[in-house]
């Protein structure tokens, strides 16, 4: 290949880019939606990807004492969210089982508490139960105060292992990965149809009957869908990254070569899938379809820890489930080593579906 | 194609998400294969407290206690992969916090802190005594006359009835109103496709009013909502065992919310301009639908991440109101109980018909 083939394959593909950019529909199907639904699943759901819990407390302070308030902020950095309230209200709560219990600080409380001795009411309706979270809670913080120990911090606290990525960040970033999984296929093998397009349009023809090789035809067509992939991963990452997605907490030696193997994955899948559809519904089913049962099924929802056993073994049909592995095993690592075996079956999978495709496509020049 | 685009892939997909979330909402999900864990800590009454409640009966089928065996710590054997999570106990138990090591993301951390939140109160209370306050009196008050234990079954006038749905159960219902709205789309798409066809011209200059065309497309959305809103019913039914309840409720909500959805497909004709903006707008506004009515997420974790505000809000979107009708109706609920949910289906389908009406007749859509 010439440097004169290079020009013109680039050119093809620079022209079949803008022009899927310039389309309303494609690029909001391509860039749009896709960083949109990211950021609403961002802005839902990212915050409940904290460490700990914020459970509420319904405390009544009949006691009123600069002991009881001390008392009522030890618990709150427990943590817990304090709902003051009066008896009525907190025994209509326990009733409505809007809370497990709740905390009653008694008048002398501060007093008692002085002595090493207070006595805190607990509201609960079943009294023959274990001691719950809040009762313990606030028998270890009030011990704490009363023995002039440091206040107790949170009950449980949930943590990586050293050197992965803090697993709140690594939940926010796999949800918004999730989403480039599922569409990047939908985007490239969607874009696919392009070949049909220019099929049945007569444009294939006539460029071919001016002398351009068939292969570069199809060269163009291939590096345009990774350009767009390109673009598509780097409208995502950045957009996301600036409302606060912590792609960089995770690691970018682990993020990126798992965005080009998922990218080379979808390449080569789209120019399988543009060997094989002959019509613009196949194009429908292959690009729509067929990447969001793969998506699902490879996890990019969500782990697949809840399935049976025999969907966890057979998830690995799917490429999105590759993608999804590889940033898992990178992040628990924290080393771009870990990610050899899926990037190896994402990079497998692109070229075997790069080599069938130009094939099929080959045969069926005009 | 259109029987695969309406009927096939939504069962499929209803399929796969069914399969992979299966009891993860109900409190029978017992996972493929239990959680390995050590506990790490010094020997005493708090460590055994861990130890033995990981290694109990009731724990068995979500936890296997592993020993810490060649890894000297709870966090080298988690790295290392000889076990799923680890609980480690601090030195300053209960001042300082247990900690659970478990992979960032995945069921072994949220199962080891299960666990460990479920363990924490009674060591705990146990080790109070340690620290300086031996009498450590707790007044527990019982003020309810309602015994503690199994939550009373989902009726159909519950407020909150899909909760506890196995995830057939739940996707069935979401994946149903889902495509049906896509459907709807598709048929609504058509009209813009004849505009710019010539189709619609011709048919004007043969006498068909621009409002009777509109309206004639209405009707065909509602007609193809009102088809994949049975086809899979009838197709979850049997191929999942789903159960819609009885059947006049389930047909008065299938109507009103076909009717709802059909209306509100007016939307993108009303301020897109031609059948691609049609595709791109409809398609956007049915995920946004779908994103705030619980078709992707489950209510129950969507309502608690979202803020009162929101919540409120979604109550008046026409596909939540279904899928909480169709819901009601599942747990047994007749035509009385969803009154509510078909006032709101009927009054939020047609104010969003009337404004896109009215948006058309300011575009000049209803006279070209």
């Amino acid at each position: 290949m010439t440097l004169n083939d290079l020009k013109r394959v680039l050119t093809m593909a620079l022209y079949s880019v803008a022009t899927a950019l310039r389309n309303p529909t494609e690029t909001s199907m391509i860039l749009v939606f896709p960083t949109v639904l990211a950021l609403a699943f961002l802005a839902l759901f990212g915050g409940a990807a904290g460490p700990t819990d914020h459970a509420r407390a319904w405390v009544v302070d009949l006691d009123r004492s600069e002991a009881a308030a001390a008392f009522v902020r030890a618990l709150e950095a427990t943590p817990f969210t304090v709902v003051p309230s009066d008896l009525d209200g907190a025994m209509e709560a326990v009733r409505d089982r809007r809370t497990a219990a709740a905390l009653v600080l008694p008048e002398g409380f501060g007093a008692g508490l002085a002595a090493g001795a207070p006595r805190l009411g607990v509201l609960t309706s079943d009294a023959g139960s274990e001691p719950g979270a809040l009762e313990a809670r606030a028998r270890v913080v009030a011990a704490a105060l009363a023995a002039h120990a440091p206040p107790a911090g949170p009950a449980v606290e949930r943590s990586s292992p050293q050197g992965a990525a803090p697993s709140g960040a690594y939940t926010v970033v796999r949800m918004v990965f999730g989403m480039f999984a599922l569409f990047v296929f939908t985007a490239l093998l969607t874009r696919a149809g392009g070949v049909l397009d220019e099929r049945t349009s007569g444009r294939l023809g006539r460029i071919v009957a001016m002398g351009v090789p068939y292969r570069d035809v199809l060269a163009g067509h291939g590096v345009s869908l990774l350009i767009l992939g390109v673009v598509q991963a780097l409208v995502l990452i950045v957009v996301t990254g600036a409302f606060g997605v912590p792609w960089g907490e995770v690691g970018w030696a682990i993020v990126l070569p798992v965005v080009a193997a998922t990218l080379i994955a979808a390449t080569g899948l789209g120019i399988l899938v543009a060997s094989l559809v002959r019509t613009p519904l196949q194009v429908q089913v292959w690009g729509f379809g067929m990447p969001m049962v793969l998506g699902m099924l490879g996890g990019a929802f969500g782990t697949l820890d809840t399935a049976p056993a025999g969907l966890q073994q057979a998830a690995r049909i799917s490429p999105p489930f590759w993608s999804m592995d590889a940033l898992a095993r990178g992040a628990l690592a924290g080393t771009p080593e870990a990610m050899a075996v899926p990037i190896a079956v994402l990079v497998a999978v692109g070229t075997l579906g790069l080599v069938v495709g130009v094939q099929i496509l080959r045969r069926s020049a005009p | 194609m259109s029987v695969f685009w309406l009927v096939a892939l939504p069962l499929v997909v209803v399929l796969v998400i069914g399969l992979v979330i299966g009891d993860a909402f109900t409190g029978d999900f017992v996972p493929a294969t239990p959680v390995t864990l050590v506990v790490e800590g010094a020997p005493g009454a708090t460590r055994t407290g861990f130890t033995t409640a990981a290694a109990s009966d009731e724990a068995a089928p979500f936890v296997t206690l592993e020993p810490l065996g060649e890894s000297r710590t709870g966090d080298e054997a988690v790295r290392s992969g000889a076990v799923d999570a680890a609980i480690v106990i601090p030195d300053g138990f209960p001042l300082e916090p247990v900690r659970v090591i478990a992979p960032p993301d995945g069921l072994a951390g949220e199962i080891a802190m299960g666990l460990a939140r479920a363990v924490w109160p009674g060591v705990a209370s146990s080790a109070v005594p340690r620290l300086g306050w031996p009498e450590a009196i707790v007044d527990r008050t019982e003020v309810s006359a309602t015994p503690a234990g199994e939550s009373p079954p989902r009726t159909g006038r519950d407020r909150r009835p899909w909760l506890g749905a196995r995830g057939f159960e739940y996707y069935s219902v979401g994946m149903t109103i889902y495509f049906a709205m896509f459907a709807a789309l598709a048929a609504m798409t058509t009209y813009g496709r004849d505009r710019e066809s010539g189709v619609y011209h011709r048919a004007r200059a043969f006498g068909v009013g621009a409002w009777t065309y509109l309206a004639g497309r209405v009707l065909g959305a509602f007609v193809l909502a009102v088809a994949v809103l049975s086809l899979l019913a009838l197709g979850t039914r049997l191929l999942y065992g789903v159960s819609w309840g009885s059947l006049l409720p389930w047909a008065a909500l299938t109507l009103a919310g076909a009717a709802a959805i059909a209306l509100i497909t007016l939307v993108p004709v009303a301020i897109a301009p031609g059948t691609k903006g049609i595709e791109a707008v409809g398609n956007m506004a049915i995920v946004a639908l779908a994103l705030f009515g619980g078709t992707f997420t489950p209510l129950a974790f969507l309502l608690s991440a979202l803020p009162p505000w929101l919540v409120t809000a979604t109550a008046w979107l026409p596909n939540r109101a279904l899928l909480d009708g169709y819901f009601i109706v599942m747990r047994g609920g007749g035509l009385g109980d969803v009154v509510p949910e078909l006032i709101t289906i009927a009054l939020t389908g047609a104010g969003v018909g009337i404004v896109s009406v009215a948006a058309l007749a300011l575009r000049g859509r209803g006279r070209a």
